[in-house]
């Protein structure tokens, strides 16, 4: 065997060969020149080259570890037994549909108290699993978006390092503890950023909004960006309207909500030109609509005309009766509401966000009156909005909303296409909300409504239902998200 | 749902098509064959020329199909020959249970327009002109044992005649080789990179000329891996890259000396490859019965323009030798064909290795799902304790058969972290750590998941992690 070569020896190889042997004749050790070798430094660069390959392996490194360790997450992981359908479905759906399939699912994953398995990176992958988030997928998240400081690590003095989305979380977060520092460290930063960022920095502020941001909200008048001047005006005009709270409800209504007259004389209520629905809902459903027909002049019969605001209103107005136990007033309004005579979906659009305020609040029983027979009855053509309206309540559907849907028309409606062949998008979509949120103790009926129709026509329609039949035969476990 | 004749005569797109799907028709063929009369699918598994086989789909309702193979004509000879068995033995189909890559496919596809029904089966022609599925079927020749041997024997004399033809091409090819390299180096490896894309090109042509695919490919893709190098080390790398393919240039010249099955690695990294049915029929290769993880699946695309699947399986069974194999299939960049088995897969295979002096890569002969009980992924055996142990032995794969690169290794006890703003696979107890390429993505959850049973793939001085097993299961990398 041939012995290898010193240090030295390999070092005047490499040398000579980075040279060139025209320039610098390598100086062989002799034994590895053989008689008749036309290329002795070929023959040699071959020889370093294996010896340097079977000793050197991966080179080694020096210096203290740092690992991680995820955030425990005590809910059971999915079953392995679901993993590769979910999987599926996330690639099947095509984008358009993504959503509207796979919230659902979330949903009832996070109902039934279990986590993703984080190696599948859904969450990463589609924003519809970030329901189901728990602290290890929050963690990875912050990381693998490859983030220098992720936001709950953060300080006062790394948080410029953080993207727009988190920084503005971490901002939200940072305006909840000091309103005012979380303020100038945005003022402070302000010129220096674009206009992507700016909004992000400005949104992050809606968070305690008080009196005190009116001078750097003002200032904002002449930003170069169009988006950010319209939320500083938004932000002043609800300054200004809940600034007015305390002094007069009345008044507070009559600055919000003008009374005209139709050309048949006929009363009614108009949001004041500039006053944005959202500014006033809040206290809007703080009011029985009796009481504020009756402040302002105008019998409770005419709140519920619908004609040019009215149907934005209406939606608090009968929330407002909600939320004071009056179902009958709220179904009288859905009736007058939700029918024929109005656009549908300015009409429901009003609905799904009165209905927004409501899961903010977490009040999700308020989605049971929703889904009670008016909004059913609308319900075959709506059912996209209904499904956006669920995704605001962030919750499945309550044990008598998912009653109702399936007794009602829209179901039936359903149930009636499926054996045509022609599933569209929307019947699709149709399709996959009940499919998914129907309550669990009502699972085994529905999914016998769906035996009953044969085979479908729409493979991934039937990949969801064997996914959502598959979860529904799940015990729900007694975590929930941490 | 049953299909005619005259339907699948109708669906072929050339006569060609029929006369090759009819080859295709032998039961031998399918190693799976199944049906799911409610849902009205079909599918299979046809043995072709890759190491595995293609999959074929059929939906009866309006036969919508699909297959793995990379063939431009639709349908392709697989799912003609399906279609066909179909409708004339439609009892060779066993029923099963829908399979995941099936479900698959029918979550992607649109329905088509169904095929139009046949209208008049008395007169197909009309229905499919040029093409006649009767005469598809080809009659074989009856020859007389006596001409049989002779034609044998002209066959296999003209077989030799171009080997050794060949032969001399190739000597003739690393003659150019080294006089190539004998200039590199006269300039200087210094001077070498600003004219690597040039330099590679010109030797690669040659030695694409003398038959010395193998070479010609390293060559050809040398300049890309010479500049993913750091600055700092390119030239030792080179050094050590020419040396390693000068090395090469030797042991063909001197192959009669060296033990069979290095032998057999040292003509297959120059070009000469074994064929499939060769491999298949050759008694005296290496078989294995196993049940096998899918620890990882690669894909990288070549300079020809092809795509290279490689599919690392790790065996079950404790102590058995060898532990590893991999599947490599090549198919068109322009396919689009995905990688046909998935991370995680385990199954019970028959597989014949490629003669090696470490046999690693492999042809899958049978494949069957696992019996219930199965040890599941990730559940490895004979792992190294340690990353000293797992380079240790790693060494010694590179000592008995140079120019296996990647190198497979399974390292337990070890952990993903960070040193500076560096990522490293590290021992739990610190006492050694290799570099990776980079911390994201998946493998940041897989960090933070503690421990780690890990397949890695030592490539010439670096180390990737191919998957884990972790304490939330198995992971199988990006």
């Amino acid at each position: 065997m041939t012995e290898p070569l010193s240090a030295g020896e390999r070092m005047a190889l490499l040398r000579s060969l980075t040279l060139g042997t025209r320039r610098q004749e390598p100086e062989l050790p002799g034994r590895l020149v053989r008689e008749g070798d036309l290329h002795p430094a070929i023959t040699a660069m071959a020889f370093a080259s294996q010896q340097a390959r079977l000793s050197s392996l991966p080179p080694r490194i020096r210096g203290t570890v740092t690992t991680f360790r995820a955030p425990e997450d005590p809910r059971p992981l999915l079953p392995e037994t679901l993993r590769p359908a979910l999987a599926r479905l996330v690639t099947a759906a095509i984008a358009s549909r993504r959503d509207l399939l796979l919230e659902p699912v979330a949903w009832r994953i996070r109902d039934l108290g279990l986590r993703l398995h984080p190696f599948d990176d859904l969450a990463m992958r589609n924003k519809s699993f970030r329901t189901c988030l728990g602290p290890y997928e929050a963690w990875y998240l912050s990381r693998g978006r490859g983030h220098a400081v992720s936001a709950s690590a953060a300080s006062d003095d790394t948080w410029t390092s953080l993207g727009p989305q988190t920084r503005a979380d971490w901002l939200r977060m940072r305006r909840a503890q000091d309103p005012q520092l979380a303020r100038d460290l945005v003022a402070g930063q302000w010129g220096q950023e674009r206009a992507e960022m700016r909004l992000a920095m400005l949104g992050a502020l809606e968070v305690r909004l008080g009196p005190d941001d009116t001078p750097f909200l003002e200032s904002l008048s002449s930003d170069r960006s169009g988006k950010v001047k319209d939320l500083a005006a938004r932000f002043l005009r609800r300054l200004d309207v809940e600034s007015e709270r305390d002094t007069s409800v009345e008044a507070l209504l009559r600055k919000s909500l003008v009374v005209k007259r139709s050309p048949l004389g006929k009363r009614r209520l108009e949001l004041v030109s500039g006053v944005d629905i959202t500014a006033v809902r809040d206290f809007l459903v703080d009011l029985h609509p009796a009481d504020i027909g009756e402040r302002l002049g105008i019998p409770v019969e005419r709140l519920m005309a619908p004609a040019g605001d009215a149907p934005l209103l209406a939606g608090s107005f009968a929330v407002g009766a909600l939320l004071r136990d009056d179902p009958s007033t709220f179904e009288a309004f859905a009736a007058a509401n939700l029918g024929t005579r109005v656009d549908g979906d300015q009409a429901l659009t009003g609905w799904w966000q009165a209905l927004a305020h409501l899961g903010a609040q977490r009040r999700p029983y308020a989605a049971e009156h929703v889904f009670t027979d008016p909004v059913a009855r609308v319900l075959p053509g709506r059912l996209e909005d209904a499904q956006a309206a669920l995704e605001w309540l962030e919750g499945p559907m309550p044990l008598r909303a998912s009653r109702a849907m399936r007794a009602g028309p829209a179901w039936a409606g359903i149930l009636s296409q499926l054996p045509d062949a022609k599933l569209g998008d929307h019947a699709r979509a149709c399709l996959s909300m009940p499919a998914c949120l129907i309550h669990p103790d009502d699972a085994r009926d529905a999914t016998r409504d769906l035996d009953a129709i044969g085979p479908m026509a729409d493979p991934l329609v039937h990949q969801l239902w064997q996914l959502v039949a598959a979860l529904n035969e799940l015990q729900p476990s007694t975590r929930s998200v941490p | 749902m049953a299909i005619t004749l005259e339907q699948v005569q109708q669906a072929a797109p050339d006569q060609r098509s029929l006369t090759a799907a009819s080859k295709l028709l032998k039961p031998s063929k399918w190693p799976v064959l199944e049906m799911d009369v409610d849902r009205g699918l079909a599918w299979g598994e046809c043995k072709g020329s890759g190491s595995t086989p293609y999959r074929v789909r059929l939906d009866l309702s309006d036969l919508g199909y699909k297959c793995t193979c990379p063939s431009r004509k639709f349908p392709c000879k697989h799912s003609l020959a399906l279609m066909w068995t179909i409708a004339e033995r439609p009892d060779a189909l066993s029923a099963g249970a829908v399979p995941d890559w099936v479900e698959e496919w029918l979550g992607r596809r649109r329905p088509r327009k169904a095929a139009r029904p046949a209208s008049d089966a008395s007169d197909p022609a009309a229905l499919a002109p040029g093409k006649d599925i009767r005469s598809a079927v080809e009659v074989e020749e009856i020859v007389d044992p006596e001409e049989q041997a002779r034609r044998a024997e002209r066959a296999a004399k003209a077989a030799a005649r171009r080997k050794a033809t060949r032969e001399k091409k190739v000597l003739a090819g690393l003659d150019e080789l080294e006089t190539w390299l004998a200039d590199v180096l006269a300039e200087g490896l210094g001077a070498f990179p600003p004219r690597a894309s040039e330099r590679c090109r010109q030797i690669a042509a040659r030695l694409v000329d003398a038959q010395a695919g193998g070479l010609a490919t390293w060559l050809d893709e040398l300049p890309g891996a010479l500049f993913a190098q750091p600055d700092r080390v390119r030239t030792d790398w080179l050094a050590e890259e020419l040396g390693h393919i000068a090395l090469l240039m030797h042991a063909y010249r001197r192959q009669q000396a060296l033990p069979p099955g290095l032998r057999e690695d040292v003509r297959r990294r120059v070009g000469w490859t074994v064929k499939r049915d060769d491999l298949l029929n050759d008694a005296d290769a290496l078989r294995v019965r196993d049940t096998w993880t899918v620890v990882g699946v690669q894909s990288v695309t070549q300079v020809d323009h092809l795509v290279r699947h490689e599919t690392w399986l790790r065996r079950h069974t404790e102590g058995a030798s060898p532990e590893w194999a991999l599947l490599l299939d090549f198919l068109p960049v322009s396919g689009g064909a995905r990688p046909p088995y998935g991370p995680g897969e385990v199954f019970v295979a028959e597989v014949v290795y490629y003669p090696s002096a470490w046999p690693l890569r492999a042809q899958l002969v049978s494949k069957q799902t696992p019996p219930d009980g199965v040890v599941p992924a990730g559940a490895f055996h004979g792992a190294a304790a340690g990353l000293d142990e797992a380079m240790t032995r790693a060494l010694m794969v590179r000592a008995v058969q140079p120019w296996q690169d990647p190198i497979p290794v399974l390292v337990d006890g070890v952990h993903v972290g960070t040193v500076g703003s560096g990522a490293v696979l590290a021992d739990i107890d610190g006492t050694a750590m290799v570099p990776l390429a980079a911390l994201e993505g998946p493998l940041v959850a897989v960090a933070g998941s503690g421990p780690l049973c890990a397949v890695g793939l030592v490539r010439g001085a670096g180390l990737s992690v191919l998957s884990a097993s972790t304490s939330l299961g198995f992971w199988g990398g990006t």
